[in-house]
């Protein structure tokens, strides 16, 4: 059976981050998931935008899941940010009547249904609850043991119900790594903020208070690299490193990568010939060029 | 939508009606150019003014007109954008509106329209500075949320694709068009719509229809 959701790459990886975007649509192909692409959403928003004006962010975010809901298909997002905001978003229109009137009336106005059907996934969920770590077992081509990292899920992959398991995603993320044959080294700061939301009030603060925290830790660690499923998480550590060269002298040269990546070197692709060092912002290169040496 | 205790002929004046209390009704009317409409509706039905008070918002201003009439109080909010700096006066339907008027435009700089003794009441008559409770243009939201918020009613997107990354994205064989940056004119209209219809246009600007 194909899996069919409606893609929603977010902002960040589709301005940013083309790499990574490559990657997830390599494996998503491989792994035979659908992905519908239309153009009637808007920015997911992010969940930020809520101190701004609360009607307006659960509003447009209400507007994406509704218009999901017309197709009769799931939202699959790679972004950690899109996933907060729109599953948060169905929340409080299903658990918060008092907060969500207007919301409601306005998609009624736009002839959009109130009942919103359409749930919200994050591709670690769809890797691996929906296809499954047997189909991503059956895929690989390149097992990529010997590979040591350190994770980082980043904040909302721990997004979750009321009393739910907040651990189960980054588990899941956990799982889908030993699968490609991956070894992953704890220093247990894997739920400290990466620093991105911070940096928008406070950069400096964002750096020296949480990405460097995090990269020390990284770097004692004696890892090949890190790897987020999150796209801010990764912006945030490449570009902490670099303003630490010219704010500390300090050089940690953390090679930085997405899930999406590895998994996609597992399947097959290869990082140097689409030339992905080029657009990281981490010294990457040593890690693919063992990786594309490396493993059977 | 309008408490028993007003004059009904306020309704199509008015957006929206909150209390704050018993006998206490805040009523804020659709245009701040309809002030003196609602005062002298207000007026022949027995309220007397009470004062003005005035916020600075950031970019717009938040006028209370407070109107009493026995243990009844209706505050009448009418909101002024910087950029029109100007509202119809109630003086010449209520002369006891005068100096609360006068009182507004020397600490706020808002002109009342036909006002008819325009002059200094609380500032001293050499006063050179600028009026001195008016904040400079700005959103009231800080910087970065009022940023995020103009972004998202404006672009319906928080980021959008450079150059760089159209023609990066061109190379790597990925599709040129991709939500939710594909800046569709109908889905930014839309949202446009949604957060003036949410209000949106009070806190950041948003631009015209």
């Amino acid at each position: 059976m194909t899996l069919k959701y409606i893609f929603y790459p977010g902002c960040f990886i589709p301005a940013m981050l083309p790499h990574v975007e490559y990657s997830i649509r390599y494996v998503l192909n491989k792994l035979n998931v659908e992905l519908q692409e239309i153009s009637e959403l808007s920015c997911c928003p992010p969940k930020i935008t809520s101190v701004g004006d609360f009607k307006a962010w659960l509003t447009i975010s209400a507007r994406n899941l509704a218009i999901a809901t017309k197709y009769g298909l799931d939202l699959l997002t790679p972004c950690n940010g899109c996933f907060e905001s729109f599953f948060e978003a169905k929340h409080f229109i299903e658990h918060r009547p008092d907060l969500a009137r207007d919301t409601l009336d306005i998609l009624k106005k736009l002839g959009l249904p109130t009942k919103i059907e359409s749930n919200v996934k994050h591709f670690v969920e769809v890797i691996h609850r929906d296809v499954g770590l047997d189909k991503v077992s059956e895929n690989l081509v390149k097992s990529l043991s010997g590979l040591k990292v350190a994770v980082h899920y980043g904040c909302h992959l721990f997004v979750t119900k009321p009393g739910g398991d907040v651990w189960e995603k980054p588990r899941m993320m956990d799982e889908i790594l030993r699968t490609l044959g991956v070894e992953i080294v704890r220093d247990g700061l894997e739920r400290i903020c990466c620093g991105f939301v911070i940096s928008t009030i406070n950069d400096e603060k964002a750096i020296l208070k949480r990405s460097e925290v995090r990269l020390k830790s990284v770097k004692s660690l004696d890892v090949d690299c890190l790897v987020t499923p999150c796209p801010q998480c990764l912006i945030r550590f490449e570009y902490s490193q670099i303003k630490l060269r010219s704010m500390k002298k300090v050089r940690y040269d953390v090679p930085v990568l997405h899930l999406a990546e590895l998994l996609a070197i597992a399947f097959g692709l290869d990082p140097l010939k689409m030339r992905f060092d080029r657009l990281h912002r981490s010294p990457v290169k040593q890690v693919f060029e063992k990786l594309v040496k490396g493993g059977s | 939508m309008i408490p028993e205790e007003i004059p009904k002929e306020l309704e199509e004046m008015v957006c929206e009606v909150y209390s704050t209390g018993p006998k206490r009704y805040v009523l804020t009317l659709s245009s701040y150019e309809k002030i003196r409409e609602a005062a002298k509706t207000l007026f022949n039905n027995g309220f007397r003014i009470s004062t003005i008070t005035t916020l600075d918002r950031g970019f717009y201003f938040e006028l209370l007109y407070h109107f009493v009439k026995k243990n009844i109080i209706a505050s009448i909010k009418i909101l002024v954008p910087k950029g029109e700096n100007k509202v119809p006066s109630i003086t010449p339907i209520i002369p006891g509106a005068n100096w609360l008027e006068r009182e507004v435009r020397d600490l706020f700089g808002i002109e009342f329209v036909e006002h008819p003794e325009p002059k200094r009441v609380v500032l001293p008559p050499d006063w050179k500075d600028k009026p001195p409770l008016r904040k400079p243009v700005a959103p009231e939201l800080p910087e970065t949320y009022a940023n995020y918020l103009m972004s998202l009613a404006t672009k319906a997107a928080l980021a959008s694709l450079s150059g760089l990354a159209k023609r990066r994205r061109k190379q790597m064989g990925l599709p040129e068009i991709v939500t939710p940056v594909h800046e569709s004119k109908e889905v930014i209209e839309e949202v446009k719509k949604i957060s003036k219809e949410l209000k949106v246009d009070r806190k950041v600007p948003i631009g015209g229809e």
